[in-house]
């Protein structure tokens, strides 16, 4: 890991936790009362951190990053939650797609290194892990699994599309 | 050392993910409101269902006590009976009579033998306990039998299973208008033979009894207060008048003295039994 991949990776940090509280925050249908869904964009910063980061630093960051955005939403600590779950799911998806030859170490999982195809297969489930986990805390019960899963499928799509034009935006290599 | 290290290399990626989550499961339930009402219904189900799983496993091993305490509510409830009280409410009670005419002492059966001729019952209540030879035994089905010997902590009784027993038991008929007369009474035996049944003698011919009529304790002994129960008439066989002046009436106990465990000692207030014994006793020229 350069320079160039830390410095690119703690801009996007930045960048992406600005845009989320300061815009997506915004954005939200409210249905009875309630918002219906919510776009997250965030949970891509930890999709590209590069495939040697280790699981625990994985954890640690979007344990970080989810807090700095709690702050900004109520109540405290669920973006953290989902956020830690999917740092740790990550481990998994990577292993399940992982190419004959393995990952190149030193790259990240990007659109540029991957392919458009891998790349979208593998942030959607993260993705959609990442809604259902924090849908899920935040009704705290299984009781409304109906409504979670609405909700994490709406908030999912949505999210992929800001996604999809963020790398289409910005399409980093590392 | 070495292999806390190891398991910690093995296991450390789960540790973090559950120390994290714990961490912000933590926030969760302290800053939402809603997850906090979440949290303290969810537990609060908890905690109730595992205090009444506790609760219930305590109730038994309190049993012990509670027959206790049943038993000592049962013996107060059989003193207050009204046919165990002498019943002097006419008299005003100046020359302080107590009314009390039988009260009983709760025993517990802890041996027995059953299936011979000459059965008898062992109780944990003894001369200590006031118990006394003759004292009739009861229990809530009815009558068990009667006191032979005590010892100072234990008491020898003699089942109504027993050849030697003798009780003196009267017949309530169902129906008295078909000339069948309520106030007949014998005495009751056994012979060896079945638990379940004995039989009524001394009861004279030209006195009408059925199956079904009820038997109880006739009260004309020391033994038992009137109205205990012993059985019902099984069959009462026509007899050859001819032959015999008595019925011979097969009896189906009420009480089980092969299973009883929980039992009552009757005992009759003593100054009033002197005082009964000492009048039958006088042959009227005294003085």
């Amino acid at each position: 890991m350069n320079s160039k991949t830390i410095l690119s990776n703690v801009l996007r940090f930045a960048l992406l936790l600005l845009i989320q509280v300061f815009i997506l925050k915004r954005i939200y249908f409210t249905l009875d009362g309630r918002p219906s869904f919510q776009v997250l964009l965030y949970p891509l910063f930890l999709f590209i951190l590069p495939f040697k980061t280790p699981r625990v630093a994985l954890m640690l960051l979007g344990f970080t990053m989810g807090l700095l955005i709690d702050f900004f939403y109520t109540p405290l600590g669920l973006h953290a939650g989902a956020l830690v779950f999917t740092a740790y799911a990550r481990h998994w998806i990577l292993a399940f797609w992982a190419p004959r030859d393995g990952y190149n170490m030193n790259h990240s999982p990007t659109v540029k290194r991957m392919g458009r195809a891998w790349f979208l297969r593998y942030a959607s489930v993260l993705l959609f892990l990442h809604t259902f986990v924090y849908f899920s805390l935040e009704a705290f019960t299984f009781v409304y699994i109906v409504d979670i899963l609405w909700q994490s499928l709406t908030s999912f799509a949505i999210s992929m599309v800001f996604i999809i034009i963020f790398m289409l935006i910005f399409n980093p290599e590392d | 050392m070495g292999s806390l290290l190891q398991l910690f290399a093995r296991l450390g990626n789960f540790l973090t993910l559950l120390f994290l989550e714990g961490i912000c499961l933590l926030l969760i339930v302290q800053s939402g409101d809603k997850q906090k009402d979440i949290l303290l219904n969810s537990t609060g189900i908890l905690v109730n269902t595992i205090n009444e799983r506790i609760s219930n496993l305590t109730s038994y091993v309190n049993l012990d006590k509670q027959v206790a305490e049943l038993k000592a509510i049962n013996t107060e409830l059989h003193n207050a009976r009204p046919e165990n009280r002498y019943g002097n409410k006419v008299v005003v009670d100046t020359m302080g009579i107590s009314d009390s005419l039988y009260s009983y002492i709760a025993a517990e059966v802890i041996s027995r033998s059953v299936y011979g001729a000459n059965n008898t019952l062992i109780l944990n209540r003894g001369g200590a306990h006031g118990v006394e030879k003759g004292m009739g035994v009861i229990c809530d089905d009815g009558v068990v039998g009667i006191v032979e010997d005590t010892s100072h902590y234990y008491s020898k009784v003699i089942s109504i299973l027993n050849t030697k027993s003798r009780i003196s038991a009267s017949v309530i008929s169902r129906d008295t208008s078909e000339g069948k007369n309520n106030d007949t009474f014998g005495v009751l035996v056994w012979e060896y033979g079945s638990p379940e049944f004995a039989k009524l003698t001394d009861i004279p011919l030209y006195h009408k009894v059925s199956p079904g009529d009820s038997i109880q304790t006739s009260g004309y002994s020391f033994a038992f207060p009137r109205g205990v129960a012993i059985g019902k008439i099984f069959e009462a066989p026509a007899p050859d008048a001819e032959k015999t002046s008595m019925h011979a009436i097969k009896v189906k106990l009420s009480s089980d003295p092969v299973r009883v465990q929980h039992v009552y000692i009757v005992k009759m207030d003593n100054r009033k039994k002197t005082d009964l014994l000492r009048l039958e006793h006088s042959d009227g020229y005294e003085q």
